[in-house]
């Protein structure tokens, strides 16, 4: 299955993406702990996925997402894009996320992980 | 790091990760050998307090929230605590012995506290077993249709039993009524004593056959059910430490290496604020009425001398060899019954031989149980390809 969104629209029209129900998450030393209830498994993610999730959670949109990491992080935006949206595209196929609402264009790829 | 890795170096760093909260002593059950003290008072934590007590809790890292009691449902405001203990993103488990826990109430614990995990207790494979213990007719069929309702909800279920001399020949029961109801499974032979120190309870402690033969039970299944060659089970835990996901690893070879997480990944708290080390360890190291739990984890005056005894019982239980790491003896335990922390009880060093015999022929490290039949597991820390 094909996560890379980017590749079929600009990440800024990617609007919504949520934190599955059943996850939790924790940042501890510096690394993201996130668990997966139903599944019963612990995901760890670095500094900066764990950064993108805490965005995720404050319903920031993929290109909102890209100008935060922009902001805190020494790498251009164009960098962000692909590695933000393919990042996105590991957590819905891994369950952590969930494509919240259909985006404004309509494209069938998008409502399915 | 893997989890495995970040575990570790939460017991070496003191990071907590786990709280037990004991939301009150009251109960609808009247186990024969409940350890609470109910003769206890107190001003008991309100609902605000719990709030900022969780925010705290989340500020400092901690994930894993335990709702215990008495039986936590019986709190007038459980479902708000809870409720916020989501809304907090904690991962809840839920300590009830589930007699309440069922129609509106379970599908309301299950919609808006959407616990990670239900831990409950079953004290016998038949009815007249389980409802001597309970005191109460019928709490053991009552039980087993919660539980399978509990299931139908989605929810997890983790059954614990206390191993007994009114029990022990149902050993082969107990596992047949986790299998079926697809449940996790874990039976402790150790009966403690009241947290008053009481030792009334210790009348019921199981035989050493009948421990014997709850080791060997498990090693045959250990044998039939390995998918991968024999696997060794792990040496029990103590009961009432449970909290299994976020429980830290046993620590490496370091300087700091300790027995247990007791004060330094794991904490309890009783109805009127006061935090101890572990739910056994029943020595308070500050009260949440005075102090928030982020100025006593700072205050280390108390604590430290907590870890520097975990620290001690690790080097204690080197020295015991082998059946070392099968006596899941606890300090908490031990300062119950002797105000000595550090005095190993009888029972551990029989228990670490008993099982150490059992296992024999045994490899590997993980236990089998009966839960992994039904909902093989892993959670072992992956990591995501992340940027």
């Amino acid at each position: 299955m094909n996560t890379d969104l980017s590749k079929h629209r600009s990440p800024q029209a990617i609007v919504a993406h949520s934190i599955a129900s059943d996850v939790r998450f924790r940042t501890v030393f510096e690394e993201g702990v996130v668990v997966r209830q139903r599944a019963a498994e612990v995901l760890v993610l670095n500094t900066v996925g764990i950064r993108i999730l805490e965005l995720v959670a404050q319903k920031r949109s993929v290109g909102e997402i890209v100008d935060d990491l922009s902001a805190e992080f020494d790498a251009t935006k164009d960098q962000l894009r692909n590695d933000v949206s393919a990042f996105i595209g590991e957590l819905v196929a891994a369950g952590v996320l969930e494509v919240r609402a259909a985006p404004p264009l309509g494209n069938e790829e998008l409502s399915q992980p | 790091m893997n989890y495995g890795q970040i575990k570790q170096r939460a017991l070496v760093e003191d990071q907590l990760l786990s709280a037990l909260v004991e939301l009150t002593y009251r109960c609808n059950l009247d186990c024969y050998f409940c350890y609470n003290d109910l003769s206890l008072k107190g001003r008991a934590l309100s609902v605000e307090q719990y709030k900022s007590f969780f925010d705290d809790l989340e500020q400092m890292g901690v994930m894993n929230l335990i709702l215990s009691g008495g039986e936590p449902l019986s709190h007038p405001d459980f479902f708000a605590i809870g409720a916020y203990a989501r809304a907090r993103n904690f991962m809840v488990r839920i300590k009830s012995n589930g007699h309440a826990l069922r129609g509106e109430i379970a599908r309301r614990v299950a919609d808006e506290i959407d616990p990670f995990m239900i831990d409950t207790s079953l004290h016998g494979g038949i009815a007249s077993t389980h409802d001597r213990q309970t005191r109460v007719p019928g709490s053991f069929e009552r039980l087993l249709k919660n539980i399978a309702e509990w299931r139908s909800l989605g929810l997890k279920v983790k059954i614990n039993c206390t191993l007994t001399r009114w029990n022990e020949h149902e050993v082969e029961q107990i596992f047949e009524i986790a299998d079926r109801l697809q449940c996790q499974l874990q039976i402790d032979p150790e009966v403690t004593p009241r947290d008053d120190g009481d030792i009334e309870p210790l009348d019921i402690s199981p035989t050493q056959e009948g421990i014997r033969g709850l080791y060997e039970f498990q090693a045959q299944r250990a044998r039939e059910f390995a998918f991968e060659g024999p696997a060794a089970p792990q040496p029990a835990t103590i009961g009432r430490q449970d909290a299994d996901l976020m429980k830290a690893a046993p620590a490496g070879p370091t300087q700091q290496r300790k027995h247990c997480g007791a004060g330094s990944t794991g904490i309890a708290i009783d109805p009127f604020g006061d935090v101890f080390p572990c739910v056994q360890w029943r020595r308070s190291i500050g009260n949440l009425h005075e102090r928030s739990i982020i100025d006593i984890w700072k205050d280390r005056s108390e604590l430290d001398e907590i870890r520097r005894t975990t620290a001690e019982a690790a080097v204690l239980i080197d020295g015991e060899g082998d059946r070392g790491q099968y006596m899941s003896f606890c300090p908490g335990l031990a300062h119950t019954r002797s105000g000595d922390p550090l005095k190993i009880y009888d029972s551990s060093r029989r228990r670490g031989a008993i099982i150490l015999e059992a296992y024999q022929g045994l490899s590997g490290a993980s236990k089998v149980e009966s839960s992994e039949l039904a909902d093989r597991k892993s959670e072992a820390g992956r990591r995501l390809p992340v940027l």
